[in-house]
């Protein structure tokens, strides 16, 4: 045989399972586009439709299902729903069908919140755990550690960051796709100054009245605010802290915000529905203030209850959302939320989508869904996934997802729509001053 | 501080406080037990009035009479279905606070199942607002008080001159004498809950259009009636309308000096001081 052609097959040969090699440990980004099929195909081990030769595989899904938030752990349940689905059409997950276990953690009762963690790892035998929120203080972080249990969050990510950044080692099966929270406690003092500096909008005064509640999440934020609202000289008229929970009488706390009405008025108690009817009775007799609300804007139910009302709300993210019409990736997302459930998701129905998919895709890596550490493994060194808020990979440290290709943003409402304000280039409207100003 | 805003809102609050606590109020000096449904039906009177407005399209006049009716009858139903089998049997008292806690449940998840998690709201039937001083008063709250008004005096007309009014007051003070009486105590029973789950009905429909409707909305409510009728007197209705007006105030009143955060809690301090120094409630 001619001396060229067999140095060509060894070179074909030698290419072929360098490339084998790499398919099986190469870390692809998935886009968009694999949404379709969930993961990169590379990894696809599934069977045909209709076939599941190992059975059932539980996951379980946890979250306030009942309660003032029902309507979060709804959003939930409806994403993964989505991503269980998407699996078990293309023939399930190394030969499972995935089936979904629901708990609901409701008011967040830590007893509760044991209970229903410990039923789910012990009776149900889930394979892994999927929720948005499920409690206030993460104490599930140590029931699943003790399972070695894989367990997926999106929320509190100061709390991650104490608890699993003090020791990596001792969580290795648990993640949290939300990246550091620290801009919401930095961003917007720098933006009030920096919007007024360019013309963008009135400053009446340098006094912004701050409104917190009773749970970590919240305080955390309201604190940092205040520090640095205090740090560039503005002065906070009002520090005042609701109990935690369904809370409706503002009207007392009203009349002390307008017998010294601030620039700004900030709400970080985060219920949708607190903060909506905060904002009707404020707007019974309006002040000459902008209106920051935290995470509550950006549920459905805000702008659906509020109608007209929310125009001129501000709110941010940490990172990139589903609303920002530039980021194609979120909205491709969101427009697979709505088009499957009928409904504009909030940020929680496309992210536990993410979180299932991910999963996934480590789990096709793996082989073996039961091997909850190397799955964890996998998850923490291979991740490279499109989410709503950019491409998400893990912290070593913290297990936070340290999103890259993405920005805080802020957003302001406006006749029911939501608009990127800020940063550019990524907005699609321009901060201004609320229309309850032009009745003052 | 303008502590016309503490009154008005307070008086709104109090109002609202009074339609949740009567009907508790009632069915305890009557039938003698703290009714667990109570929160559930408020919820099922927002709910059943969502419904007819905006599903079958009714007028809030219309959806407002027919939710009373409906409230009223479910609350025959729940006496026919937990009260009776249980009142008079051993353990009674027990077993109809857990028997209509079971029912509250019910309701709670059935209504959830129903219409799911998502918050709904009820349309105000009044736009409008108008000051007085530093106070914002809506023409929605102005309702709230009148309605609130015209309940409490057809309770007082009720009670005081109606032949059942006067059978309820009998079996409260001493139901084995009225039954001595010839006085009919299963129908008593019957319109006791009846008229309590009709009271709930309209306070569920106030609170879903001044706040959010969740299948469980009610639990708030029937824990801050609790603290109403146990500071007004468990068996005296005028002892729970002046508690939950003196409730309503002092919480705004509270609220204009102190930090909210501590209203609450002050609240229930004042609840304890109470029981410790009259159990039996202020005006009982």
């Amino acid at each position: 045989m001619d001396s060229k052609i067999i140095v060509l097959l060894i070179a074909a040969i030698v290419v072929s399972a360098g490339a084998g090699y790499f398919a099986g440990t190469m870390v692809v980004p998935s886009g968009v586009d694999d949404y379709q099929t969930g993961y990169d195909e590379g990894y696809a081990q599934g069977f045909a439709d209709g076939e599941f030769p190992n059975g059932v595989l539980k996951i379980g899904v946890t979250g306030p299902m009942t309660g003032t938030l029902a309507s979060e752990g709804d959003e939930f349940l409806k994403g993964v729903t989505m991503a269980v689905e998407e699996i078990n059409a293309r023939g399930g997950l190394c030969g499972y069908e995935l089936e979904i276990v629901s708990g609901d953690t409701e008011d967040f009762e830590p007893g509760k919140i044991t209970t229903i963690y410990e039923k789910l790892i012990t009776q149900d035998n889930v394979d892994a755990i999927f929720t948005g929120y499920a409690s206030q203080t993460q104490n599930e972080f140590e029931i699943c550690k003790r399972y070695n249990m894989i367990y997926f969050i999106s929320a509190d990510a100061m709390s991650t960051e104490e608890i699993i950044g003090a020791a990596p080692e001792e969580y290795p099966t648990i993640f949290n796709t939300v990246t550091s929270y620290i801009s919401y406690q930095t961003e917007l003092p720098k933006r009030m100054e920096q919007w007024y500096s360019v013309g963008k909008i009135d400053l009446p005064n340098r006094k912004v009245a701050i409104i917190t509640s009773d749970n970590y999440y919240s305080s955390w934020i309201s604190e940092g605010l205040r520090d640095n609202f205090e740090g560039i000289g503005w002065e906070i008229t009002m520090y005042e802290m609701v109990p935690f929970g369904t809370f409706t009488e503002w009207g007392p706390m009203l009349e002390k915000i307008r017998s010294d009405p601030p620039a700004l008025i900030v709400n970080t108690d985060y219920i949708a529905s607190n903060e909506a009817t905060f904002m009707e009775q404020f707007l019974q007799n309006p002040t000459q203030s902008h209106m920051f609300i935290q995470y509550g804007p950006s549920t459905p139910e805000f702008i659906n209850l509020l109608g007209d009302s929310s125009t001129g709300v501000i709110y941010n993210s940490p990172s990139l959302g589903i609303y920002v019409e530039s980021y194609k990736q979120g909205v491709a997302l969101r427009e697979k939320f709505s088009d499957r459930w009928g409904f504009d998701p909030g940020s929680y129905g496309p992210t536990l989508y993410v979180q299932v998919m991910i999963w996934a895709q480590a789990v096709e890596m793996v082989g073996d869904p039961k091997d909850h550490l190397a799955v964890g493994k996998a998850i923490l060194d291979n991740t490279a996934f499109w989410g709503g808020g950019g491409l998400i990979t893990f912290d070593p440290v913290t297990h936070l997802s340290d999103i890259r290709y993405s920005t805080p943003t802020f957003y302001q409402i406006w006749d029911g729509n939501r608009y990127v304000v800020d940063p550019e280039p990524y907005n699609n409207g321009e901060i201004q001053n609320p229309p309850w100003w032009s009745e003052g | 501080m303008n502590i016309e805003v503490a009154l008005f809102s307070g008086l709104t609050l109090g109002a609202l406080y009074c339609l949740m606590a009567m009907g508790l109020t009632l069915v305890n000096s009557t039938i003698k037990f703290f009714n667990f449904t109570h929160g559930a039906i408020l919820m099922t009177g927002a709910y059943f009035t969502w419904y007819l407005l905006e599903e079958m399209g009714l007028n809030y006049f219309a959806s407002f009479i027919v939710t009373l009716l409906l409230t009223f009858i479910l609350g025959v139903v729940v006496q026919r279905v937990i009260v009776q089998p249980l009142v008079n049997k051993e353990a009674s008292g027990l077993m109809l606070i857990l028997g209509t806690f079971v029912i509250g449940n019910l309701l709670e998840n059935s209504f959830l199942l129903i219409f799911g998690g998502r918050l709904k709201r009820l349309p105000t039937p009044l736009e409008g607002h108008f000051s007085i001083g530093a106070a914002t008063i809506t023409y929605h709250s102005l309702l709230i008080l009148v309605t609130t008004s015209v309940v409490m005096g057809g309770m007082a007309y009720f009670l005081l001159r109606t032949r059942m009014g006067m059978a309820m007051r009998c079996v409260a003070q001493n139901e084995q004498a009225a039954k001595l009486m010839g006085i009919p105590v299963k129908t008593v029973y019957r319109y006791v809950l009846g008229i309590s789950s009709l009271l709930a009905g309209v306070a569920g429909i106030f609170l879903g259009s001044i706040y959010f409707m969740t299948p469980s909305m009610g639990g708030g409510p029937l824990s801050k009636a609790f603290t109403v009728c146990v500071l007004g007197g468990l068996n005296s209705i005028l002892g729970t309308v002046i508690g939950a007006f003196l409730v309503g105030i002092l919480e705004s009143t509270l609220t204009l000096f102190f930090p909210m955060y501590y209203v609450t809690p002050a609240l229930f301090l004042l609840m304890m001081f109470i029981l410790l120094v009259r159990p039996e409630g202020i005006f009982a």
